[in-house]
C-alpha cells in the first residue's frame, strides 16, 4: 500500500508536469519563435516580433494591464470589506456553525455563472451602469464575497473572546478594540483575502466581457480572440505577462503570510 | 422597557454588518433573476410587451435537440466534477501520507499553479499538449508510433467533449485537493494511528475514518465545481463541436445574437438552466453524502 501511494503521487506529478509544465515551456517558446510546423518537436525561427509588437505597438496591452490591476484591486478590497463584515456578524451570532449560513453566503457560487451574469447584466442596464468599471467590479464582488467571507470566518473564529473581554474591562470602547486588537490579528487574513480576490477577479472572463461590453479590455479578454483565432504567438506573450503578474502577487502574499503567522489555513 | 429594547437592539447590532452582503446579493442576484424571470414570461414593458405567457418555455422544450444538449451538458459536468473530486481527494491523501517534506511542497506548488491559472489558459495548455498538432502528437511522430497527423485521434474537439472534460478536471482537481488538504491537516491524527494499530490499511483508513470527516467539505467543493461546469460557457465554446452544444454555450450565443423577438426565449433558457442545475446539484450532493457517510454507519455498528 505504501508503494501504491508513492506510485499515485508520481502519477499525479507526471500528469501535471505533462499538462502544465511542458505546454508552459512551449508557450514561452512560441512567443519567441515564429514557425511551429507539424512534425517538429520544438518551434524554430527565433524572433522578437511578438514581444516588440505587443510591448511597443499594441496600445491595448498597457490598457489591459492597468485595467486588470485596477479592477482586481478594487474588487479585491471591496469584497474583502463586505466579506469580513459579514464574517464578523456570522461569527458573533454563532450562525456560521449552521449549514444554512454556508448556503446563504455561497449562493452566488451555486448558480451557473452564465445565468447569473445575464441576470446581473440586465440589472446593470436597468441601473444604467452597464459597460463601466463599476459594473465589472460589482459583478466580480458577487463571486468574490463568498470566498472573502469564508476566509474572514476562519480568522474571526481564531480570536478568543476572552481577549476582547479583558480589553473591555480595561475600559476600551469598541472602535479602539477593533483598531488595536482585532485589526492586527486579522491583517494576514485581510491581505490574503485581497490577494486571492485579485487573482480570482483577473481570472474571470465572462463577467468582465459581458459587463465591459467589449469597451473595457483586461488581460483575460485580450487573450480570448487570440485563442479563438489560434494565434498562439501573440496569445503566448499575453499569457506570459498575465502569469508573471499572478505569480508575483501569489508568492508575495504567500511569503508575507508565512512570515506573519504560521496559520496557513486558506493558503492553497 | 425602553432600556430593555435598547439593550436588545445592541445585542443584535451585528446584523448591520450583514447588510452590505444582503444588499449586494439582493439587488444583483435576486433582482437579476426576477428580471430574467419576468422577461422570460414575455413581460417587457419597455418594448411594449405586456402579456404574460409561457410560450417561450414551450418553444425551448420542443426544440429537437434540447434533450440531447441538456443531457450532454449534465453528463459532461457530472463526469468531470466526479473525476476531479476523486482525483483531488486522492492527491490530497497522497500528499498527507507522504513523509518527504520536499515532495509535499513540490506537489503543492504545482497544484497552486493549476489553481492560479484561469480556465482560458488551461484551454490553451490542453490544445498545445493533446491537440491534433499538439506536443503528444509530435512526440509520438518523432518516436515513430504514428506516421502522420491523420493517425493521431481528435481528442480536443471530440464530439464527446474530451477536451472540455480534461480542462475541467485539470482545474477542478487542484481546487479539491488543496481544500481537502487544509481540512485533513486539522483532523486529529490520533484516529488514523489508532486504526493503524488495529490493522487498518491506508485505503480503509481513508474510506472509513477520513472520508466521513471530510464529507461536508468535499460535498461543498464538488457542488461548486458541478455548478461552475454547468454554467461555464467559454470552455465548451472554445473546445466543443457545433453539435451537441452545452446549454450554457447555447444560452450565450442566444444572448449575444438576440433580436427583440427572441428575448423571452433567451431568458426562458436562462431560467431552465437555473432550475436544472439546482435540481442536479441538490441530488448530486445528497448522493455524494450518502456514499461518503457509508463509513460512518460502519463506525456506529462497531
Amino acid at each position: 500500500m505504501k508503494k501504491n501511494s508513492k506510485f499515485l503521487l508520481l502519477l499525479v506529478t507526471g500528469i501535471f508536469v505533462f499538462f502544465i509544465i511542458i505546454p508552459f515551456f512551449l508557450i514561452f517558446l512560441l512567443s519567441i519563435f515564429s514557425s511551429y510546423r507539424y512534425p517538429n518537436l520544438l518551434p524554430v525561427g527565433f524572433t522578437i516580433e511578438y514581444w516588440k509588437n505587443l510591448l511597443l505597438h499594441n496600445s491595448l496591452l498597457i490598457k489591459a494591464f492597468s485595467n486588470s490591476v485596477v479592477i482586481g484591486l478594487a474588487a479585491g478590497i471591496a469584497s474583502t470589506i463586505v466579506g469580513f463584515m459579514a464574517a464578523k456578524s456570522l461569527v458573533k451570532s454563532g450562525w456560521f456553525q449552521k449549514k444554512r449560513s454556508l448556503l446563504f453566503y455561497t449562493i452566488p457560487l451555486l448558480i451557473p455563472s452564465t445565468s447569473l451574469f445575464i441576470g446581473v447584466h440586465l440589472m446593470m442596464i436597468r441601473l444604467s451602469i452597464a459597460n463601466s468599471y463599476t459594473a465589472i467590479i460589482l459583478t466580480h464582488m458577487l463571486i468574490l464575497v463568498p470566498y472573502a467571507t469564508n476566509i474572514g470566518i476562519s480568522y474571526f473564529k481564531a480570536i478568543a473572546p476572552e481577549i476582547k473581554e479583558i480589553g473591555q474591562t480595561l475600559g476600551a470602547n469598541s472602535w479602539y478594540l477593533f483598531r488595536r486588537l482585532e485589526l492586527p490579528l486579522l491583517l494576514p487574513g485581510l491581505v490574503f483575502s485581497v490577494a486571492l480576490c485579485f487573482l480570482l477577479s483577473n481570472s474571470d472572463f465572462f463577467g468582465t466581457f459581458l459587463m465591459g461590453g467589449g469597451s473595457i479590455v483586461t488581460l483575460s479578454t485580450l487573450l480570448y480572440p487570440y485563442l479563438q483565432n489560434a494565434d498562439y504567438g501573440n496569445g503566448g506573450t499575453v499569457a506570459i505577462i498575465f502569469l508573471v503578474l499572478h505569480s508575483i502577487v501569489f508568492y508575495l502574499t504567500a511569503s508575507y503570510s508565512n512570515q506573519k503567522t504560521k496559520q496557513r489555513k486558506y493558503l492553497y | 422597557m425602553k432600556k430593555n429594547l435598547k439593550k436588545r437592539l445592541k445585542q443584535y447590532s451585528f446584523i448591520w454588518f450583514l447588510l452590505p452582503m444582503i444588499l449586494l446579493f439582493g439587488i444583483f442576484l435576486v433582482g437579476g433573476i426576477l428580471q430574467v424571470f419576468w422577461e422570460s414570461m414575455g413581460h417587457i414593458p419597455a418594448l411594449g410587451m405586456n402579456r404574460i405567457s409561457v410560450d417561450a418555455y414551450v418553444d425551448i422544450v420542443q426544440e429537437p435537440n434540447f434533450l440531447i444538449n441538456m443531457s450532454f451538458s449534465l453528463v459532461l459536468a457530472l463526469i468531470s466534477a466526479s473525476i476531479a473530486t476523486i482525483t483531488g481527494v486522492l492527491i490530497a491523501y497522497g500528499i498527507y501520507l507522504s513523509k518527504s517534506k520536499y515532495i509535499q511542497v513540490l506537489i503543492k506548488k504545482i497544484l497552486q499553479m493549476g489553481l492560479m491559472l484561469p480556465y482560458l489558459y488551461m484551454v490553451l495548455l490542453v490544445i498545445l499538449s493533446i491537440g491534433k498538432t499538439g506536443f503528444l502528437s509530435r512526440l509520438l511522430y518523432q518516436l515513430g508510433f504514428i506516421e502522420g497527423i491523420k493517425e493521431f485521434p481528435e481528442l480536443v474537439y471530440h464530439p464527446y467533449g474530451f477536451g472540455i472534460i480534461l480542462v475541467f478536471i485539470l482545474k477542478g482537481a487542484p481546487f479539491v485537493a488543496l481544500f481537502t488538504l487544509n481540512i485533513l491537516n486539522e483532523i486529529n491524527t490520533g484516529y488514523g494511528e489508532i486504526a493503524k494499530t488495529l490493522g487498518g490499511n491506508h485505503s480503509s483508513i481513508l474510506l472509513k475514518i477520513y472520508l466521513p470527516f471530510l464529507s461536508e467539505s468535499i460535498v461543498w467543493c464538488a457542488s461548486i465545481l458541478l455548478v461552475y461546469q454547468i454554467g461555464s460557457f467559454e470552455v465548451p465554446f472554445l473546445l466543443g463541436t457545433n453539435e451537441p452544444i452545452t446549454l450554457s454555450s447555447k444560452l450565450y450565443s442566444l444572448y449575444i445574437h438576440s433580436d427583440i423577438q427572441t428575448i423571452p426565449k433567451t431568458m426562458a433558457m436562462n431560467i431552465i438552466i437555473l432550475i436544472i442545475s439546482t435540481i442536479t446539484v441538490f441530488l448530486y450532493s445528497i448522493l455524494l453524502k450518502t456514499i461518503m457517510k457509508g463509513g460512518k454507519n460502519y463506525e456506529k455498528k462497531q
